[in-house]
């Protein structure tokens, strides 16, 4: 599980994979931890496959 | 992974000095900012030792344990995994449940928690956390390489994974191509 401003941010590069996390929740995924900014932010081509953002 | 061959402790002595030709498995064995068996020699160790390194973590006592920088980590700069499965009490998460953590890095104000900039590595089975935002562009984990993994890890959280650490900073900042971030999956293949 991943949180933060930005959970995750591609800046650069291609092919990028995020998948299987729960992004800006609790580990049980029952609770908002998120920051103020996005769950998954890309600026590149990113597959996002996430369970709980 | 009690049997590692090569332990930080013998690691560190010939660190400087000459880097092994092979590829090193390494122990942490406290949670020391740095010096014998801490986190901070075994990443110095893995950059100076040519191939694909491994750190495991064999830290006494009752987890989780917390690892708190004073000053930032070495960038990573070769390939390894870093393994915080291995630690006594760690489990990797389920279809059902998360992950059960016991070595988290706390940034300790730093700007990066671990700064990867190899490739073909592997983090895995770690908190990341306390980044600080006020020195600028920080992040808990930043990759900068190709082809790395981060998975059954929690990061920007508490090692429980139930309040945020450092809830300013990007999570996992990805400057490289073809990274995975996320999976149930905790081998270091």
């Amino acid at each position: 599980m991943i949180t933060g401003g930005w959970g995750v941010h591609v800046e650069t590069g291609k092919g990028n994979t995020v998948a299987g996390n729960r992004v800006g929740t609790n580990a049980a995924g029952t609770a908002d931890l998120a920051g103020d900014g996005y769950g998954v932010a890309s600026a590149r081509p990113t597959a996002t496959r996430s369970a709980t953002t | 992974m009690r049997a590692f061959l090569g332990g930080v402790v013998a690691a560190t002595l010939s660190l400087g000095v000459v880097a092994d030709a092979q590829a090193t498995a390494l122990r942490v064995v406290n949670t020391n900012d740095s010096g014998l068996g801490s986190l901070r020699a075994a990443v110095a160790r893995a950059n100076a030792t040519a191939g694909h390194d491994t750190i495991a973590f064999e830290i006494p006592g009752a987890g989780p344990h917390r690892i708190t920088l004073e000053t930032a980590l070495p960038v990573i700069s070769d390939p390894v995994t870093i393994d915080g499965l291995t630690q006594d009490g760690a489990a990797p998460p389920t279809v059902s449940a998360p992950a059960t953590l016991q070595v988290e890095l706390d940034a300790g104000r730093t700007a990066i928690g671990l700064d990867l900039q190899a490739d073909d590595s592997h983090l895995t089975g770690l908190v990341v956390n306390g980044a600080d935002w006020t020195v600028g562009g920080c992040h808990h984990i930043r990759i900068a390489g190709d082809r790395n993994r981060v998975t059954a890890s929690h990061v920007g959280t508490d090692a429980a994974g139930t309040a945020p650490v450092g809830a300013n900073c990007t999570g996992i900042e990805i400057a490289g191509a073809a990274n995975r971030v996320g999976g149930r999956r905790a081998s270091a293949t």
